[in-house]
């Protein structure tokens, strides 16, 4: 026994020099011990013991417990299972032992394969069952199919199912011993893929894919085996054991179970698409999807549900725990190339494959088995993967590198939009950075990745993800648990606060997230060593959530400072850009100054066109938001420039279905619609409508802006009630999403004024223009654009009714908005112009009105063109005025020239 | 006949610590259906990662013979006690297989089968067991965390929250007590 003092001398000596290398290790070793040759032996000793490679004890643990179970498996053999006489063992399951069983009677010889059922899992009413279900199975026929040919019970009243007998290897051990190229293993995959789809088309949902279900004979054919035999396993049918039910699920080989299954959720055919695509994962790249950390089960399980895997090409090219590079080597070998050609193989087409079979919400994989079939063939022909066009949620995770800026603020002028990213994404995006990081960070970002798991793992992440009250009590206990644990590192504090204050904001909850935010301002200011950047960043995600909470002047005053901090003399990065692109977005909308905003978009673009990487969904971006500015005063023709730019370059890097696509397509349907160009605006819009409502659901305030968009298109077209309709949907879908405070609910009370305005209804078209400036009262500062519009319109309505002194005011503080806001070479200071003329003319004021009104309908006409609206209106005022004064010759004119 | 997970498996865990003895007979063959419905296909995957498995698989017997309904304290607890537990359901399983081993003649074939194909510096449960034994009187705090990590298949984060210390302190420890095991196990053996 080892005297206490020096056992303690050991333990500290062995965790100083721990982590040390061996030069240092040793040099260290010899000043601490002296002359003290006993102790350095030692610690030496231990430290070379010190190995991280391989764990014996996990194997001799490993060992202990394989041979318990073995134990008893061996009981049957050279007994008597119905005719069959059991020979061998063929396998072990999770719940069950096969056995090869032979028949050897009068008629013929027959090999078989008998899965015997762990007595003790299966419960008794299952049992019936299995019995009634058999028959169904047992009409699956299929030649890559394993037929079952019988069932029953052995003595002791356990269950078992006689099955076809193939000769054969699983898959993987199929494809590696033959070292089969990748174009190979996606064949074989596509045939497996076909027996699939027959047992779907039969509705029979095997639920249980994996490779050591799927044989593959000496010829090369598969065999698909176990069909539809796991769900007679699962007792979904006694909602009372429901905890049960989840334990039973998970005796499923759980690295290869889909979310659902993990989460007791119904099992379709998307589940098999699921599992074919963790199939798809093992055979390209030798690996199980959750592997890169060591998960315990029930983190694997979260993992599941939350993290979204590693990408297939890169996981070729990284070592698990102990791993070294002839691991590597020799699973590229097996594949017939090396480890980097591998990665190149794999990234594109395939890793984008593999994620959209492995998404984890069901309705979002691919619709059929014979969809991810479709997908690998047409990879294999050279030609463009669906997946890779529909797949915004991989490209938006590479996109979150801009520091979750709002990846598309430019809605947000059109009708507001905030991308509601799921958290996973962000986790899944900080680990993913972690990974290139130091090992302390990494700790960091595991810490917050656990602590995030462990708050949103409460909940179905399905149902957080689209309910709001689930995600936002999620979001308050996630607050509290950060408030509570006083043991958190500065820096994982900050970045958990920052976690949960952008999910707060994307939730519209920027109230909630402002307050978290700043504390971890406070945490950055405070850090030791200083990160400038670090600081800047969560600035600017200060400055957002104020942005959107309308605190426009602290907004801008922290995203200034933001800046200062960037300007450190080196090279602007694209961080910098990003913040520029907010501070436009910012001036736009709290100061609609068009001008600098235009400056800063400038900038930020000529950044992201000089930085290096892949930055053309930020190009894309700036130059769709640059159409803002520059039809804010008036220069339609040049917003619709931008706007179709940041269109082609979308087109032709990220595809359709992104949702920066259908933004920039909105974008560009409004501007259509001011330009008259009512049928391309019309197809432009529906085409954004269709792409938010197949990739976001129903409810979003992008889907918002376009009702409320093709609204003022039915309008123009004679279609007023379906105008209203459209309004109000967009209205209410607003005001649940961001309450009924938020400054886009007034706006779309103004289009709904508006809409009544023009319809003659001037009491309800007043009702609402007055709601909305009692919201833009609040919401907004005073000098801005919307509330010039709303005024505008208010003083219409009065006008018609004939209070003019009322109207004027109204008019005059509008046209002062207009004027000092956007300038007088502008559409909407001449629309208020025109109103303001017709005023005065109806007052008799003829000297001062005619000019103004003759004025502002030839800006109206320069900016909007004859067949707007508002030149229609101008026009036909300024030809009533002419034909009450008997100059019809003018009224003719004007009314005849386009 | 087929058997719901026992509902009074936490009862039992308890007796057992208390000082019952014959807890222990009746826990046995609970842990060891538990264990055997396990999928052991995970633990034979791939010569790297079985171990890694073997774990989980250990972890995955206590999380179904749990009773859902035990909060997070007792949970602590209960996997203290649960790793102790698999540590001898374990060791005394092995154990009876090396004397059945020593008998000669008796079914060698079927126990060859059983013996572990040894990789270097192979370690068995017995003699692991043994070495922690020491452990115990040395550092009783090191053995503890070795018996949850390896036994109860807790995680680092896991032990930590526990046993109120950090990660990193429970994987310096388990790095310096795995040192220490090997050590005495290859002077056990030599």
């Amino acid at each position: 026994m080892i005297p206490r003092e020096r056992w303690q001398q050991i333990q500290s000596l062995f965790q100083e020099l721990a982590d040390m290398d061996g030069a240092q290790r040793t040099s260290h070793l010899e000043k601490r011990c002296g002359g003290d040759e006993d102790l350095r032996l030692s610690v030496q000793s231990l430290l070379a013991l010190d190995v991280t490679s391989e764990d014996p004890l996990l194997h001799a643990i490993g060992a202990a417990a394989d041979s318990l179970l073995d134990d008893h498996r061996d009981r049957l053999i050279g007994t008597r299972i119905g005719p069959y006489r059991v020979v061998s063992i063929l396998g072990y399951g999770g719940m069950s032992t096969v056995y090869r069983g032979e028949r050897d009677d009068a008629q013929y010889h027959q090999t078989v394969a008998i899965k015997v059922l762990q007595h003790a899992a299966v419960h008794p009413r299952l049992r019936s069952r299995l019995h009634s279900e058999r028959h169904i199975l047992a009409t699956l026929d299929n030649p890559s199919i394993a037929r079952l040919i019988d069932s029953g019970d052995i003595e002791d009243g356990t269950p078992y199912l006689v099955m076809e007998f193939v000769d054969g290897d699983p898959i993987d051990v199929f494809c590696d011993s033959r070292n089969l190229f990748i174009r190979e293993r996606l064949e074989l995959f596509i045939a497996v893929c076909g027996a699939v789809h027959f047992a779907h088309r039969n509705l029979i949902v095997h639920r249980d894919i994996k490779a050591s279900n799927i044989f593959v004979t000496k010829e090369g054919a598969p065999k698909l085996l176990d069909f539809g035999i796991a769900k007679l396993l699962s007792p979904e049918s006694f909602a009372h054991t429901v905890p049960v039910t989840r334990l039973h699920e998970r005796i499923l080989t759980p690295e290869n179970a889909a979310p659902e299954q993990v989460l007791g959720r119904p099992i379709t055919t998307a589940t098999d698409v699921y599992s074919l695509g963790v199939l798809l994962y093992l055979l390209l790249t030798g690996r199980s999807p959750y592997r890169l950390l060591s998960y315990s089960q029930l983190q694997l399980e979260r993992a599941i549900c939350v993290d979204d895997p590693t990408r297939p090409s890169q996981m070729v090219i990284s070592k698990l725990q102990g791993e070294v590079d002839s691991d590597l080597n020799r699973i590229s070998d097996q594949r017939g190339l090396s480890p980097q050609r591998l990665r190149t193989r794999l990234s594109g087409d395939l890793d984008a494959i593999v994620a959209m079979a492995m998404r984890k919400e069901p309705d979002r994989r691919y619709a059929s088995v014979e969809a991810l079939a479709d997908d690998v063939r047409r990879h294999l022909a050279g030609q463009p993967v669906r997946a890779r066009q529909g797949d915004w949620r991989y490209n938006t995770a590479k996109f979150l590198r801009r520091n979750l800026l709002p990846v598309v603020a430019t809605a947000a002028l059109f009708g507001g939009l905030v991308l509601i990213a799921g958290m996973t994404l962000w986790q899944n995006h900080r680990i993913s950075q972690a990974r290139d990081a130091t090992a302390q960070e990494r700790d960091r970002a595991q810490q917050v990745s656990a602590f995030m798991v462990d708050v949103f793992s409460r909940a179905d992440p399905f149902r957080a993800q689209g309910k709001e009250d689930t995600a936002k009590d999620l979001l308050a206990q996630g607050a509290e648990k950060i408030k509570a644990n006083t043991t958190l590192q500065p820096e994982v504090r900050a970045q958990l606060l920052e976690s949960i204050g952008l999910a707060d904001r994307r939730q519209g909850l920027s109230e909630i997230a402002i307050p978290l935010l700043e504390q971890a301002v406070g945490i950055r200011r405070e850090a030791r060593p200083f990160d400038a950047r670090k600081l800047a960043a969560a600035m600017a995600n200060l400055a957002e959530a104020q942005t959107d909470a309308g605190r426009f002047v602290t907004a801008e005053k922290n995203i200034q400072e933001a800046l200062s901090y960037l300007q450190d003399g080196n090279a602007p990065t694209a961080e910098t850009a990003d913040i520029l692109f907010q501070y436009g977005h910012l001036l736009l909308l709290a100061k609609s100054d068009s001008q600098r905003a235009t400056q800063l978009f400038t900038q930020a673009l000529s950044i992201y066109r000089s930085v290096p990487g892949d930055q053309h969904l930020a190009i894309a971006t700036t130059l769709s938001s640059l159409a803002a500015p520059a039809m804010w005063s008036g220069d339609f023709s040049s917003a619709e420039k931008y706007q179709r730019e940041g269109l082609s370059l979308l087109r032709s890097t990220v595809g359709h279905n992104y949702p920066d696509y259908a933004s920039v397509l909105q974008g560009l349907g409004y501007i259509l619609t001011e330009r008259g160009k009512y049928a391309e605006a019309e197809q432009t819009l529906n085409e954004a409508l269709q792409i938010e409502r197949g990739d976001f659901g129903m409810d979003n305030q992008r889907i918002a802006a376009i009702e409320a968009n093709l609204g003022t298109i039915y309008q123009r077209q004679g279609n007023p009630e379906r105008a209203v309709a459209l309004t109000m949907d967009a209205l209410r879908l607003v005001a649940t999403r961001l309450g009924a405070g938020h400054y886009l609910v007034g706006y779309y009370l103004d289009a709904l004024a508006h809409l009544y305005l023009v319809n003659d209804n001037l009491m309800v078209a007043e009702s609402h223009a007055r709601r909305a400036m009692l919201i833009y009262a609040q919401a907004l500062p005073a000098r801005h654009l919307y509330v010039a519009a709303t005024r505008h319109l208010i003083g219409e309505v009065l006008l018609r009714r004939g209070e003019f002194a009322a109207a004027e005011i109204e008019l005059r503080t509008a046209l002062d908005l207009d004027l000092s806001l956007v300038g007088p070479a502008n559409w909407r200071a001449a629309r208020t112009q025109a109103s303001l003329g017709w005023l005065l003319i109806a007052e008799g004021r003829e000297a001062a009105g005619e000019p103004m009104l003759v004025a502002a309908r030839k800006q109206l006409l320069a900016s909007l063109g004859a067949q707007h609206p508002e030149t229609k209106l101008a026009t036909s005022r300024l030809a009533e005025y002419y034909r009450a004064h008997h100059r019809d010759n003018d009224a003719v004119k004007i009314l005849s020239s386009d | 006949m087929a058997r719901q997970v026992p509902e009074n498996f936490t009862q039992l865990l308890t007796e057992w610590r208390s000082g019952q003895p014959q807890a222990l007979e009746r826990l046995t063959p609970l842990v060891y259906d538990e264990l055997r419905r396990l999928a052991r296909s995970h633990m034979r995957a791939e010569r790297g990662g079985h171990t890694l498995q073997a774990t989980a698989v250990v972890h995955e017997a206590f999380l179904r013979l749990i009773q859902t309904d035990v909060d997070l304290q007792d949970r602590v607890h209960f996997f203290a006690l649960a790793s102790r537990l698999m540590r001898r359901v374990l060791v005394d399983h092995a154990k009876s297989r090396s004397r059945l081993k020593r008998n000669a003649g008796v079914r060698d074939l079927i126990i060859e089968e059983f013996v572990p194909e040894s990789p270097t510096g192979a370690v068995d449960v017995i003699a692991l067991d043994e070495a922690l034994e020491g452990l115990q009187q040395l550092e009783p705090r090191l053995a503890q965390v070795i018996e949850l990590h390896y036994f109860g298949g807790m995680t680092y984060d896991e032990i930590a929250s526990a046993l109120a210390t950090s990660p990193s302190t429970v994987h310096r420890d388990i790095r310096l007590a795995k040192a220490w095991l090997l050590r005495e196990i290859a002077g056990a053996g030599s």
